[in-house]
């Protein structure tokens, strides 16, 4: 019984890291620029899909690993400078779910509809208890783990991550002070979007790969940063990892599905006692 | 007497268009019609939660799922008539807004976005989960009893003529009577909601209650809505409660025309048309909806009907 | 004498800052009292806390005899007092005319659904009556988000006093106000002031000292000093209070 929840609670901690990236991604766009990007979940899918080509083509994953989020990161910029320069929040809404309807619409037409699986870099297992787990999975935690921890160092100890604090604490003092709040904007987006493409090219072997997987982990990601905190990074990563792992651990005990809803009204209940996000101290 | 007759003319005119509409248009584009009428009763419920009363929900489809539950289960389950099956479903989109509605309207923004997308996804998965009760995402059919049995008189939804008549009526009812509330005192209260609920509360009023209030409205009328389109497709299905349901109603409101009543019904007309029409000519139908949807609140952010008032008042 | 707004041991912190620092103030009915102080003295965050918008850290509230303390905004006014803001604060979309109409039908027990915005004849004669009071008689129509500031400054006591209060907190009422307007608002405070008690927050001293009969100084949070405003004016820890926050 103990090795089933611990299986049950890796996986979790897999997928909760899988999906602080996302969140991250989502949390900074946010926070920066004042937009809620409904097609992040896309750009997820877009990094899944871009490493199966890669791997399939190229047969290099750790490559793909690099081209990927790149790729996605420069669409990003291009999206970033063509539409969504200078919106508001009501109106970012309409245009980035116009963007998700495009990436899906895109990938279905090029991809095709027909879900595809892909195999892991490797097959070694690692004992744990009385089974053997997937190396791969451990692998993918690491992964996210170093970007998680990456994008930390990134925000506070360069200066273009001071920057983008900056900017995110007052965008018009940040102006005044001579920073190139354009060029922040940009990289904001392109780190966002490159952070969930790196996710998905992580997701891709311990996944189906198919247009819609966007739209299934998007609600989760969206969570994680309320929860965790408007603008609370740290917080954001770790209601995704709490996330991940309630629902990992529901399912030792519960079906999925039922596992999804026990963490989904534990997160209503985070939201509506302590709506300023779980890590977040109230101020006054 | 002459301001009177120039706000109805128009609302006259597209109703004298859209009763004359299936001697007119083939079967296929007034089934097209009918769905997109049962939309905009869901779009503008939401008009009325968002446009009007400034809140923001992303999780309209719960109440579009348990209505159009409510009337399959009323009908299978409880083996009631169409009426009260429809009534039933009304009702009980209605109770669920007022449970959630509890909670969620003591947020806002983001975290009040947010909750109601948690709620419809904690729904989304129960549907699932009881595909017994539900069927799933496959769904379950039905046998849509006649609405109205009596006296020698049978009035079928399998007839395509009272099947659209019967969506237009209540239709025409649901946008009269939000139109009504819309432009009540108790919508006057809404407006100042919209605009600043602090100012509201100093002024004496319990802003919880009347958030409380939009919402239930707003999910009734997605209940109907949710009714509607179960009966048309005698189907309900737990996609039916899919987040991208309360997308697609945000998006139609927000092209059309946030805050008109009238926008959500253009917006939703406008988008599902083209979706059904490109999806002949293209595959990729979706792709050219984005690029509609983006261009128009690029270009037209209060919307469709929002510009049209204003090049109208300018000239 | 009875006292329509009492507040005893009154304190507000916000973590290390303690805003409103212990302060017992009495107000009589048809009192026309000014609250002055240097910046930071704690005069909004007071009026917060008296109308409800923030819990006091300790101390009580009364109004009329009646423990209001921490109740909700909504149900203060409800029970009488009325406030201005600082940064002013209406309904920006709705017209002039619709702001006063919100803030006078607050007062009807039901806001029904199906009768048409803006009928009820009692309720329009007060309206009536508030946008001739306050001048704006004029500018009816006119979006609140397109108001001159002055006049904006008018509307929100129009709304203020279209809650029918008995007490009314006026927060800064004249600020960024021509001395032409500031002169025409202090006839209609003085005028507001045979019906209502009034407290008013204020910067302008010529102001307050013409109008108030009373006034009460704040300073870091203490009320240090109430009188009529020739003691005031005279009162030497007035002097430093304010000598003192100019020379910080």
């Amino acid at each position: 019984m103990a090795e089933i929840l611990v299986l049950h609670a890796l996986n979790g901690l897999v997928w909760g890291l899988i999906t602080a990236l996302i969140a991250l991604g989502l949390s900074i766009i946010f926070g920066l620029l004042d937009i809620v990007n409904v097609a992040h979940g896309d750009l997820f899918m877009v990094g899944a899909v871009l490493a199966w080509y890669l791997v399939r083509y190229v047969d290099n994953f750790w490559l793909a690993l690099v081209l990927a989020p790149l790729a996605v990161a420069l669409l990003g910029i291009v999206l970033e400078r063509l539409v969504l320069r200078s919106i508001d929040v009501a109106r970012s809404l309409v245009v980035t779910f116009g963007l998700s309807l495009i990436l899906q619409d895109a990938v279905r037409s090029t991809f095709g509809p027909t879900p595809q699986r892909m195999l892991p870099p490797f097959e070694h297992t690692i004992p744990v208890f009385d089974f053997n787990y997937s190396l791969y999975r451990l692998l993918a935690a690491l992964i996210a783990l170093a970007a998680i921890a990456g994008l930390f160092l990134y925000l506070h100890h360069t200066k273009f991550g001071t920057w983008m604090r900056a900017v995110r604490q007052d965008r018009d003092m940040a102006t005044a002070m001579g920073i190139p709040t354009d060029q922040v904007f940009m990289v904001t987006f392109a780190v966002g979007a490159g952070l969930a493409a790196l996710a998905g090219v992580v997701a891709t072997p311990i996944t189906t790969i198919e247009f819609r997987i966007g739209l299934v982990i998007l609600p989760a990601a969206f969570i994680a940063v309320v929860v965790g905190g408007l603008g609370n990074l740290p917080g954001t990563a770790a209601a995704a990892v709490l996330l991940g792992e309630a629902e990992g651990i529901a399912s030792a005990f519960f079906s999925p599905t039922t596992a999804r809803i026990f963490s989904l009204i534990f997160m209503s209940a985070v939201l509506l006692l302590r709506p300023h996000g779980l890590f977040t101290r109230r101020t006054g | 007497m002459k301001r009177r007759a120039r706000r109805v003319l128009p609302f006259a005119v597209v109703v004298a268009l859209a009763t004359a509409a299936p001697f007119v248009l083939s079967e296929f584009a007034t089934s097209l019609l009918a769905e997109i009428l049962i939309w905009s009763i869901l779009a503008m419920g939401l008009d009325l939660l968002f446009g009007y009363t400034g809140m923001l929900s992303f999780g309209q489809a719960l109440y579009f799922g348990v209505g159009a539950y409510g009337i399959t289960l009323g009908v299978t389950r409880l083996g009631w008539a169409f009426l009260p099956s429809l009534l039933l479903a009304v009702i009980a989109a209605g109770v669920a807004a007022g449970i959630a509605g509890f909670f969620a309207v003591r947020l806002t923004w983001h975290y009040f976005a947010i909750i109601t997308i948690i709620f419809s996804l904690v729904l989304y998965f129960v549907a699932l989960s009881r595909a017994d009760l539900t069927g799933g995402e496959d769904g379950m059919s039905f046998e849509v009893p006649p609405i109205v049995d009596f006296g020698g008189v049978e009035l079928s939804v399998y007839e395509p003529l009272v099947e659209y008549y019967f969506v237009l009526i209540v239709t025409v009812i649901s946008f009269l009577l939000l139109r009504l509330i819309t432009r009540s005192q108790l919508g006057l209260v809404f407006r100042a909601l919209r605009d600043n609920t602090n100012r509201a509360s100093l002024l004496g009023y319990d802003t919880l209650r009347y958030r409380w209030v939009s919402f239930v409205i707003a999910g009734m009328f997605g209940g109907l809505s949710g009714a509607l389109l179960a009966v048309k497709m005698r189907y309900a299905s737990a996609s039916y409660l899919f987040w991208t349901v309360s997308g697609d109603a945000v998006i139609w409101t927000v092209v059309g025309g946030a805050g008109t009543l009238v926008g959500p019904i253009v917006g939703t007309a406008t988008l599902i048309t083209l979706r059904d029409y490109l999806s002949t000519w293209f595959e990729n139908h979706q792709l050219f909806t984005g690029l509609i949807a983006i261009v128009v609140v690029l270009t037209a952010p209060q919307g469709i009907v929002g510009l049209a008032r204003r090049l109208t008042t300018r000239s | 004498m009875s006292l329509i707004l009492e507040t005893r041991g009154l304190t507000k912190r916000f973590g290390g800052l303690t805003a409103v620092d212990r302060i017992d103030f009495g107000l009589a009915a048809g009192e026309l009292r000014a609250i002055i102080g240097p910046n930071g003295a704690g005069k909004t965050t007071f009026f917060n806390v008296v109308s409800g918008f923030l819990p006091p850290t300790s101390g009580e509230v009364y109004f009329q005899g009646r423990r209001i303390t921490a109740q909700a905004p909504h149900r203060i006014n409800q029970i009488g007092i009325a406030r201005t803001l600082q940064v002013k604060s209406v309904f920006n979309s709705l017209t002039v005319e619709e702001n006063v109409w919100v803030a006078a039908q607050s007062r009807e027990p039901i806001q029904r659904p199906f009768r048409q915005a803006m009928r009820s004849s009692g309720v329009r004669a007060r309206v009536e009556h508030l946008l001739r009071l306050l001048g704006l008689d004029g500018h009816r129509n006119t979006t609140a988000g397109n108001l001159a500031y002055g006049d904006l400054c008018l509307l929100e006591i129009a709304m203020a006093l279209g809650t029918e209060p008995k007490l009314l907190l006026l927060d800064e009422p004249t600020a960024g106000m021509s001395a032409a307007e500031t002169a025409g608002t202090a006839e209609i405070i003085r005028a507001l002031a045979k019906d209502v008690s009034i407290i008013l927050v204020e910067h302008d001293m010529e102001f307050v000292l013409n109008l108030a009969t009373t006034i009460s100084v704040f300073h870091l949070g203490r009320l240090i000093a109430e009188g009529t405003p020739a003691e005031i004016v005279r009162n030497s820890l007035v002097q430093e209070a304010y000598l003192g926050a100019e020379h910080a």
